[in-house]
């Protein structure tokens, strides 16, 4: 049965879809069925998800028509059907972003709970399913978070990114609350750009374990240029030098830690 | 300077309500007789079609349990669930499946009662905000944070509600629209210009989408033409103080009077307007031109001394925009004229791009020392940024594209987009 996992918090930049990516090539590289979705309309999480599709299929080829993520909201339409997830290569499928997600808040309130049941559809041709969200409040957040079974929340050491978490804390709870969605588990706040020579960032997580304990992942992503730079393939796989290194063994180690947290075999 | 220290107080209290265990929906502890059953007055203030409702469950029977707290007399106090207790009385039926509660604070039912409505997905926002005012009202801002899971700026925004207009919680409560956001922003826009607030209410109501920002840049333009309006008053209150001559004054009475004489009437006074009109246009006139000295036969000494009629300065303004327009055209020409001259000169590279630059420093500077330093960062900026993506030629183009009825067959006041800022 596909687990889902999402990737949150009401703050942009803090480095969501960095990770999302990074989970999806570890569990690629596991061998797993992936299923990537990007329900947010700056369409980064696609376009790297569609590198993959070009290095399997050639830089020229067009993807062919597929189901998109604006398309989760509409009506289970029982003649005509959704269509299918694109076919990356691989064991990636890809449900993509569209500018039409910015349209999503106009819908009504009973539209959130409807990707949940349009994903059902996949749930047999996939082991697990990743979600990139976008930094906002909203409709197509909660829709995240019903469809959810857990949710990652990476955060950096700032006050802003931590209000942002709040919030996103306070949604989670409604989710669960409201009978929406009552399993959905949150795995805890994932430090990120965390600068090991800023002594208010080495404090800041400091007084981040005290206050959340298990809360807080006990893998840290650290400030480091290589990850900036490898946004179309796994970290790992950029060329060597001690930075990416140093990058590429905390990337895989938060990608375990969260499978663990989620109660899985690593 | 050091950072300040995170503030984690408020992550740590949503933290432990979200990672607390999730509990399992009771089932019902028994089926309780219905009369045993206190109701007190909850927040929720409409019953909609409770008939329909008890209809169903003549047939269907109360699926859910209520929440009861059991008291000290044996009855029971309602805490969740009034239109399912309410529909069954309407039925006819006896009893009512309930979960039962004991020792519960009264901040604990209002827990309760929150999370229980939340589920039901009954509240409107209306009702929803009402539920939250009351709360605070009653437990203050932080005990309602806890009862409805919800952070700080949530609850505010909720409270806010209560001091809007009644025909904006109208909205609301007709579930015309639940968005908080667009609400406090119709709320502005109704206090200041009613007439634009109710254009927007009409498309709502005929499920129009009205979306946020359009709200905003209407707000805005509106504040922006209030701005205007008072920039005027002021101006017309200088003028009215400017020192008079004792002939102008005179003149200014006669102006007064016939002024107030014809208060009500349309600006046009036949002969004197189009006068007005052709100095206007000799002139180019501003009110701050008071102490222009055409002589007109003491035409021009007469319209001074009158209120400077808004539409002239209007219409003062438009030419003076079409004139930007044409030193623009002219500009072009000249510099392909130059470009022609340094050709046949045979100047050098250097020599060359020192004309074109001096020379679009002597166009640009005097409009960027009268825009002001910071805009003429922001022109700077947005010009390059521009640039990357049309050429000069398309982006004139896009500014005055082509058009009938102009001497130059082009638009020549360019238009500002809908929502456009810099």
């Amino acid at each position: 049965m596909m687990k889902t996992f999402c990737f949150a918090n009401q703050k942009g930049g803090v480095g969501k879809t960095t990770e999302a990516r990074s989970f999806v090539f570890d569990l690629l590289e596991r061998g797993a069925r992936v299923l990537a979705t990007d329900l947010d309309p700056q369409r980064n999480f696609t376009k790297t998800m569609l590198g993959i599709y070009h290095q399997n299929f050639g830089e020229d080829a067009e993807p062919p028509a597929s189901l998109t993520a604006d398309k989760l909201f509409a009506k289970a339409d029982k003649k005509r059907g959704l269509g299918a997830p694109l076919d990356c290569g691989g064991n990636l499928g890809l449900i993509a972003a569209t500018r039409d997600l910015v349209d999503v808040p106009e819908l009504p309130l009973e539209a959130i709970h409807r990707p949940r049941e349009n994903l059902a559809a996949f749930a047999s041709q996939y082991d697990f399913h990743v979600i990139d969200t976008p930094p906002t409040l909203g409709k197509t957040l909660y829709a995240a978070l019903i469809a959810s079974d857990f949710v990652v929340c990476p955060c950096t050491m700032d006050q802003d990114a931590i209000d942002g978490l709040e919030e996103l804390y306070g949604d989670i709870a409604r989710v669960q609350e409201a009978g929406w969605n009552p399993s959905l588990r949150n795995l805890g706040l994932l430090p990120n750009r965390v600068n090991t020579r800023r002594a208010y960032d080495m404090s800041s997580l400091n007084d981040l374990r005290e206050a959340l304990g298990e809360g807080v992942f006990t893998s840290v992503l650290y400030d480091r240029a290589a990850t900036s730079i490898a946004k179309d393939r796994p970290v790992w796989r950029v060329q060597s030098g001690e930075s990416q290194i140093l990058a590429a063994k905390e990337m895989r180690a938060s990608c375990a830690e969260i499978l663990k947290r989620a109660g899985m075999k690593v | 300077m050091a950072t300040k220290k995170l503030q984690l107080g408020g992550l740590k209290r949503m933290a432990d309500v979200v990672n607390a265990p999730v509990g399992q929906l009771r089932e019902k502890d028994a089926d309780i007789s219905l009369d045993l059953i206190d109701i007190q007055r909850q927040v929720r203030l409409k019953m909609k079609y409770l008939k329909e409702f008890a209809e169903h469950l003549k047939v269907q029977g109360v699926k859910s349990a209520v929440i009861l707290l059991a008291l000290p007399n044996g009855r029971y106090r309602l805490i969740a669930g009034e239109r399912r207790v309410r529909a069954s009385i309407m039925a006819g039926l006896t009893t009512i499946p309930a979960r039962i509660e004991r020792d519960l604070t009264e901040r604990e039912i209002r827990a309760i009662q929150v999370a229980e409505n939340n589920q039901r997905e009954d509240l409107t926002a209306y009702e929803q905000a009402m539920g939250v005012i009351e709360d605070v009202n009653k437990y203050g801002v932080k005990e309602a944070m806890v009862i409805w899971s919800r952070s700080e700026s949530w609850i505010s925004k909720r409270v806010s509600v209560e001091k809007y207009d009644t025909r904006i919680t109208k909205l609301m409560d007709d579930e015309v629209t639940d968005d908080l956001e667009l609400l406090q922003t119709l709320n502005h826009i109704l206090a200041l210009k009613p007439d634009d607030f109710f254009a927007l209410e009409t498309r709502l109501r005929s499920e129009q989408p009205v979306t946020r920002d359009e709200a905003r840049a209407k707000l805005a333009g509106i504040k922006a033409w209030m701005q205007e309006q008072e920039q005027l008053e002021h101006r017309k209150k200088q003028l009215a103080a400017a020192p008079a001559t004792p002939q102008r004054q005179v003149k200014e009475d006669a102006g007064r009077e016939s002024k107030t004489a014809d208060h009500g009437a349309p600006p046009a006074k036949t002969g004197e307007s189009a006068q007005r009109q052709a100095t206007a246009v000799a002139t180019a006139a501003a009110p701050s031109a008071v102490v222009d000295v055409i002589a007109q036969d003491g035409l021009a000494e007469e319209r001074t001394d009158a209120e400077p009629d808004a539409e002239e300065l209007r219409q003062a303004f438009q030419q003076r925009l079409q004139a930007i327009f044409r030193v623009g055209t002219a500009s072009r020409e000249l510099f392909e004229e130059i470009k022609t001259d340094l050709e046949s000169l045979g100047c050098t590279k250097d020599q060359t791009d020192w004309t074109i630059w001096s020379g679009f420093l002597s166009i640009a500077l005097p409009i960027l020392t009268a825009s002001g330093p910071a805009r003429t960062a922001t022109i700077m900026q947005r010009l390059q940024s521009e640039l990357k993506r049309n050429s000069a030629a398309q982006l004139w183009d896009n500014l005055h594209p082509e058009a009938s009825g102009t001497e130059s067959g082009r638009q020549e006041v360019a238009v500002m987009p809908q929502g456009w800022r810099l």
